[in-house]
């Protein structure tokens, strides 16, 4: 059984202007020592979910209306973290699942020592005396990267670099070895020469610890980098799901092949044009009827005006690849050639 | 060919040529769904429409002294009852809401325009000419302003001085006519309150300086002076209304503060004289028969508080309705 | 670090020439100076008319304090930039106001660079009532409802306000005010940074297409190489201040010069993970370093993989390797692996 499994999670805010659906109904597994790139954009759900995950929607106005969570620990015992107390929940947060967020100033206690934050994680989950947590803090410390940790760790937030803290948050994230990290954007407000040393320390904790990772970001460059499996978000849904090296080769659904063409490349071919998707996306509060995609797609079938296209295996190997279109035959040679 | 993958409608609304919803609309809409914002505003309103009708109406003036009556408590021929002299209180008690209204909005609109210009002037070039402009605001701030208010009563206690002519037709005109014998106790009372506008807008200063300095580096504002915009322009049509929220907030809660001032100068015996009236002389003198006819001071009292209760009110309401969207999206 | 264009080419559009922006560091309670921050430190460069110059960099390396000295939107400490023959840095205040028809900006954040009081139309037509283009309301919603339709907007939002727009929207709409007067040289800082992924690639090529059909020169400010890639002519990379390396687009990219350049082709992921599996990494230790203390000599040598001692002491010029490709860096020829 993998780590984690998601079946049909829903999680709705309710506001004034209605309904928003940020996240309508997605399913996914985690392995252990695997990373599942979740790929979207702004107004596709993917921050949502990763709340969702640790029930940290704020309620009102959010509310995770439906689906299951199932965490697997290494003895197969499962719970469904939906349905468990938010005592349980407390515990299994920062213990069993850890998260790094994108902007590590905002996240970090400004008013705190670096010292304070880390060793309460430990003294709250583990139960462990300042000194003995301190020494272990300071280990971890070493292991991100950071150097002369017995000093740093005394330092403010704001003493430090953007790409120092982002490894705080990382080891504050594996103090209490989790089994599951969930990123969210974790190195979009990093420099680029800082971003591929924080995902090579990513990489590298998650072998060294047999972590599953779950990587949300909009960066599809990351995602070729970091992901095992990938699973693309638009509109609170999953459109696209499969291992990394088919999604990028061979995408089958409008939205993936259109990103694909449209995000310029510092290995592309002189002169290649970019070609965008056009139109925006949709407003979460006001959805498209059928798939929220269709007035973005120009080969749009009347039947995707109606229904949200089901689940479709695509035959090839490894771990499935998934697609929800109800269009047959999309592929990215397909679209190079109509539009050329 | 322009980019022709470029949104002409499908997300907003499909009213294509309607004017679109400022930001002010918007507050609007937010205001109007605060019911405690929205009756203080009703309850205000009607206040002030009642200071201007119910002295026209009333059988009584407000100077109408009965000395054979005395002071009667709240009867069906006087609401309120009477005071000492035999004066309907009630239309007193109106009358003296027109003062102290007029007093609260004058002085507000002084310290409204002059702490705008300097805390503009102030927060937009910074440097010295910052630093010299808050000065004073802070020289002032230490000003004893009763003092003052006592120099100014002395000062113009002689209704032929030279000051009393030039402001002659000033705005005292709207509550009593010229030739009237109160007219100059008005007067007396309106310049020392613009006086108090002219201290009140140190608060006001403050507040436009720390907008405008938190806007000034604002890319739309660095945009405006790419484009060639001059510091005028700048200044008043880029900051300032971008400033408005917390503006808007202090006017109406400056409003009841300088009346309360007031009042409790006419309290002191340094506001409004008789035979006029406002509603901190009145408490004041209902304050002397509290026990005996509490009345007196029971309905000014009341006025005062009803009217700072809804202004505090309002002024809740307008910055949460102000605020949200003041932040980005 | 002076060099002339190569004879037989046209002058170039824009010269600059030593442009340092220094900014004092104030102490104490007299607020004393003890020091300046260099943010610009030295860098030169020329535009081709209608063509596009990258200026890309991490964080802390000038790029937007160099675009934004252009405009005069913050002083320049010493140096010159010469617009189709103009002195900018030497212009009294009427006569930069006049310039600045010539030179326009497009801001990085859709959200803050448009007022939020005031509707578009307005938004659009204040530089045309500013330089007096414009007499009445009528002529200034012509021009402004041509300028839409340029950027791909209908002219029916023009009375609506900004907060009703996407990012996407916004950056248009800040092209169009960018377009208003009509200048030669267009500076754009970070136009798509701010977008979403699948809106980046619409502005991108709004940006080229109006380069074709308008004649505008860019000097276009980014930090993501693989966008500034589509647009530039020639990319010139900055690091703490100081360009470290300038050369045609393709040369840059084929064959970077400066181990910095390479360190940061090498950093950016690409979006292909069989290219990245294969790829080799060029792995670079630490951070920008602040630039409130800069290293001596070589700035990058803290990081250089190839340091040698006279990089510590002695900064490296902005010497021409090979025709139009320049390095500043005491290595002889460096080459990518």
């Amino acid at each position: 059984m993998p780590l984690l499994t998601v079946k049909g999670l829903q999680t709705h805010f309710f506001t004034e202007e209605g309904v928003v659906r940020a996240v309508d109904g997605i399913s996914f597994e985690v392995g252990r020592g695997e990373v599942l790139g979740i790929v979207g954009e702004s107004g596709s759900g993917k921050s949502v979910t990763s709340l969702s995950l640790l029930r940290l929607v704020a309620d009102p106005p959010g509310r995770i209306v439906a689906g299951e969570m199932i965490l697997e620990d290494e003895k197969g015992h499962q719970e469904d973290l939906m349905k468990v107390s938010e005592d349980r929940m407390r515990a299994v947060r920062g213990d069993r699942i850890a998260m790094i967020f994108q902007d590590p100033m905002t996240s970090l206690n400004p008013y705190l020592r670096v010292s304070e934050q880390l060793i309460e994680v430990l003294e709250i989950h583990k139960g462990m005396k300042r000194k003995e947590a301190r020494q272990k803090c300071v280990e971890m410390l070493e292991a991100v990267g950071i150097p002369a940790p017995a000093s740093r760790i005394d330092d403010y937030p704001h003493q430090l670099s953007g790409g120092m803290r982002q490894r705080v948050m990382i080891a504050m994230a594996l103090l209490c070895d989790p089994d599951l990290l969930i990123a969210d954007e974790p190195t979009t407000a990093l420099d680029v020469t800082v971003q591929a040393q924080i995902l090579e320390l990513i990489q590298d904790r998650k072998e060294a610890l047999g972590l599953g990772v779950i990587l949300i970001t909009h960066d599809l460059g990351v995602i070729a980098k970091m992901a095992d499996r990938v699973a693309v978000m638009y509109a609170g849904r999953i459109v696209e799901e499969g291992p990394v090296d088919t999604i990028f080769e061979d995408p089958r659904h409008p939205y993936t092949i259109g990103l694909r063409r449209s995000i310029p490349r510092i290995d592309d071919p002189r002169g290649g044009e970019l070609v965008p998707i056009p139109g925006m996306p949709p407003s979460l509060a006001r959805l498209p009827p059928g798939c929220p995609f269709h007035p973005r797609y120009a080969h749009a079938i009347p039947v995707c005006k109606e229904r949200y296209p089901e689940a479709r295996t695509i035959p090839g190997e490894g771990a499935p690849h998934v697609v929800r279109c109800h269009v047959e035959g999309v592929s990215l040679d397909a679209d190079r050639k109509a539009a050329s | 060919m322009a980019d022709a993958t470029a949104d002409k409608g499908s997300a907003l609304s499909l009213a294509e040529a309607e004017k679109g919803s400022s930001l002010g609309r918007d507050a609007w809409k937010r205001l109007r769904k605060n019911r405690a914002a929205v009756a203080s505003g009703v309850i205000l309103l009607g206040m002030i429409l009642a200071c201007l009708l119910v002295p026209q109406l009333s059988s009584y003036r407000y100077d109408q002294a009965d000395l054979k009556l005395g002071p009667q408590p709240p009867s069906l021929a006087h609401w309120m009852g009477t005071d000492y002299f035999g004066r309907d209180l009630m239309a007193r008690v109106f009358f003296g809401g027109r003062i102290s209204f007029a007093v609260g909005i004058v002085a507000t609109m002084v310290s409204f325009f002059i702490g705008i210009a300097w805390g503009g002037v102030a927060g937009y070039f910074g440097g010295k000419v910052d630093a010299i402009l808050m000065r004073v605001v802070d020289v002032l701030y230490t000003f004893p302003f009763l003092i003052l208010v006592i120099l100014l009563m002395v000062f113009f206690a002689n209704d032929q001085s030279s000051f009393y002519k030039v402001w002659r037709w000033g705005l005292g005109a709207f509550v009593a006519h010229p030739e009237d014998p109160s007219y100059f106790p008005i007067f007396q009372i309106v310049i020392v309150f613009g006086f108090l506008g002219c201290i009140s807008w140190l608060t006001m200063a403050r507040i436009v300086r720390g907008q405008v300095i938190s806007l000034r580096n604002q890319p739309f504002v660095e945009a405006a002076r790419s484009l060639g915009a001059g510091h005028a322009s700048l200044i008043f049509r880029h900051l300032i209304p971008n400033a408005f929220g917390p503006i808007i907030v202090y006017t109406t809660l400056t409003i009841p503060e300088v009346m309360m001032t007031e009042a409790f100068l006419s309290f002191l015996g340094l506001g409004t004289q008789e035979p006029l009236s406002s509603w901190g002389l009145l408490a004041a003198t209902g304050a002397e028969t509290m026990d005996l006819h509490p009345w007196q001071l029971f309905f000014p009292a009341l006025m005062l508080a009803l009217t700072l209760f809804c202004f505090n009110f309002l002024g809740d309401g307008l910055r949460d309705a102000l605020d949200p969207r003041i932040r980005k999206e | 670090m002076t060099d002339k264009a190569a004879p037989g080419e046209a002058t170039p559009l824009l010269s600059v020439r030593d442009l340092a922006v220094h900014f004092p560091v104030r102490r104490g309670l007299l607020q004393r100076q003890v020091g300046s921050v260099k943010a610009v430190d030295g860098v030169s460069f020329d535009v081709a008319k209608g063509s596009t110059l990258g200026l890309v960099g991490e964080s802390g390396c000038g790029k937007s304090t160099t675009g934004r000295a252009l405009l005069r939107l913050v002083e320049p400490t010493s140096g010159s930039a010469r617009l189709d023959g103009i002195e900018l840095f030497t212009l009294g205040s009427g006569e930069l106001r006049k310039a600045r028809r010539q030179m326009q900006m497009i801001f990085q954040d859709p959200y803050a660079s448009l007022n939020p009081r005031m509707t578009i139309l307005d938004t659009l037509s204040e530089p045309l009532f500013l330089h007096g283009l414009v007499k009445g309301r009528e002529e200034a919603l012509s021009q402004v409802s041509a300028l839409m339709e340029k950027v791909g907007l209908g002219p029916a939002y023009l009375r609506r306000y900004p907060h009703e727009f996407s990012g996407g929207q916004r950056q248009r709409i800040g092209i169009a005010r960018a377009l208003a007067l009509s200048p030669k040289l267009v500076i754009a800082d970070e136009p798509v940074s701010a977008l979403d992924v699948s809106i980046q690639a619409q502005i991108v090529n709004l940006l080229g297409s109006l380069q074709r059909d308008l004649g505008l020169t860019y000097v276009f400010i980014a930090h993501d190489l693989a966008v500034v890639r589509h647009l530039s002519q020639e990319i010139a990379v900055m690091y703490l201040g100081r360009i470290v390396e300038r050369a045609p687009t393709q040369a840059l990219f084929e064959q970077p010069q400066h181990p910095y350049t390479q360190a940061l082709l090498s950093a950016i992921p690409i979006p292909d993970p069989k290219a990245e599996r294969a790829r080799k990494r060029l792995p670079l230790v630490g951070e920008v370093p602040s630039p409130l203390d800069p290293p001596a000599g070589c700035h990058f040598h803290t990081r250089c993989p190839q340091v040698m001692d006279r990089c510590r002491k002695e900064a490296p010029l902005l010497l021409e390797r090979s025709p139009g490709h320049w390095a500043a860096c005491h290595l002889e020829a460096v080459k990518r692996d």
